[in-house]
């Protein structure tokens, strides 16, 4: 079955502006986005740029803007989507190339909340076990593979890059209620900083984002809670 | 790239202060409608108006309803600003200082319209 797709294309290296593409391409029933993306590539223009990896929804490489809404290209299958497919790069970060957008900034914000366990400073050469219930207490917030969707999605980061986003604040949970952390004052300072926490306005663009259902402005109100019961 | 934690207001006691106040504002917003226009026997006039905000008690009541508007509302337009307009230090210094004269000369204005007031 033929389908069209309608792909943003920017070579910084060439005058033109930013622009869109359209492609013909002869699908099969099953493909995904990235399937289709990938037939682009292969075999009729190899200058089509994106990232790629794990092709299973595992590494996070391959989120884009694919009918307006922030998805992974090698989980959305082509059958669920109607007339022209319209492919662009995640909106809010600086395109690169085509659909490769800068991610540095987003990388930055995640490990300013310390992504590790900081487990005190008495150092053991056993393993810090956790019980099953506590480690129950981590579903919903480990599951995130860093795609960027949640964060390109929210309007407080377009506005304020600087902000630190879903993403990093989801990632700052995970550990802050882990039960064998100790680190969340060591967190505060930046959690509680004028572009942490507080920029967040519930908007819940986050979680309609997010392609492993994840809740980062529950997380979010979690930390909020959490910090405002700390520090009163 | 490093993350700019940013200085300045912004953080818990602030927003806290935001839901506060949003909060208290609204039965007191209630509690103006209801005295002003509903608890009065036909018609506002200022003979009813003067006689009230003449009391010392309601003079408090004006103040404290007057310093919830101003702090609600200021740190609200902040809050705007600090989404996206005042990202370079010199501009949010002077936004900053603009939102803080503003919400000074609001409540002298208000202060100096209560307090004297004589039916
Ligand atoms: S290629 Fe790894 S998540 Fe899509």
């Amino acid at each position: 079955m033929e389908r069209q797709f309608k792909v943003f294309r920017y070579d910084p290296e060439s005058s033109k502006k930013p622009y869109f593409q359209t492609y013909t391409v002869d699908v099969q029933k099953s493909w995904t986005i990235l399937d289709a993306l990938n037939a682009i590539k292969w075999e009729q223009d190899g200058s089509l740029s994106y990232r790629r990896s794990c092709r299973h929804g595992i590494c996070g490489s391959c989120a884009m803007k694919i009918n307006g809404k922030n998805e992974l290209a090698c989980e959305l299958q082509v059958f669920t989507l109607k007339g022209v497919i319209k492919v662009e790069p995640l909106p809010g970060f600086e395109v690169l190339r085509d659909l490769v957008t800068d991610m540095d900034r987003f990388f930055g914000h995640i490990e300013a909340v310390k992504p590790w366990l900081i487990a005190g400073l008495s150092p053991t050469d056993k393993e810090r076990l956790q019980s099953p219930e506590d480690r129950k207490k981590l579903d919903g917030l480990y599951e995130c593979i860093l795609c960027g969707a949640c964060t390109s999605s929210c309007p407080s980061y377009w506005s304020n890059d600087d902000f630190l986003g879903p993403a990093a604040l989801l990632k700052a949970a995970r550990y802050c209620f882990d039960t064998r952390d100790e680190g969340f004052h060591e967190r505060m300072d930046v959690l509680n900083s004028r572009n942490g926490l507080w920029r967040c306005h519930t908007i819940f663009n986050c979680v309609e984002a997010c392609p492993k259902d994840l809740n980062p402005t529950e997380a979010i109100v979690r930390l909020r809670a959490r910090l405002a019961a700390e520090k009163i | 790239m490093k993350f700019d934690r940013g200085h300045g207001s912004g953080g818990l006691n602030w927003w806290l202060m935001q839901r506060v106040t949003g909060i208290l504002l609204l039965p007191a917003f209630l509690a103006h409608y209801i005295v002003t226009h509903i608890g009065t026997e036909h018609f506002v006039t200022y003979e009813k108006v003067a006689e009230r905000v003449a009391t010392p008690t309601w003079k408090f009541v004006n103040i404290f309803f007057l310093s919830l508007v101003i702090l609600h509302g200021l740190y609200g337009v902040w809050s705007v600003l600090l989404d996206g307009w005042a990202r370079k230090p010199v501009l949010r210094i002077t936004l900053y200082s603009i939102v803080v004269t503003v919400g000074l000369a609001l409540f002298v204005l208000g202060l100096v319209t209560i307090l004297p007031f004589k039916a």
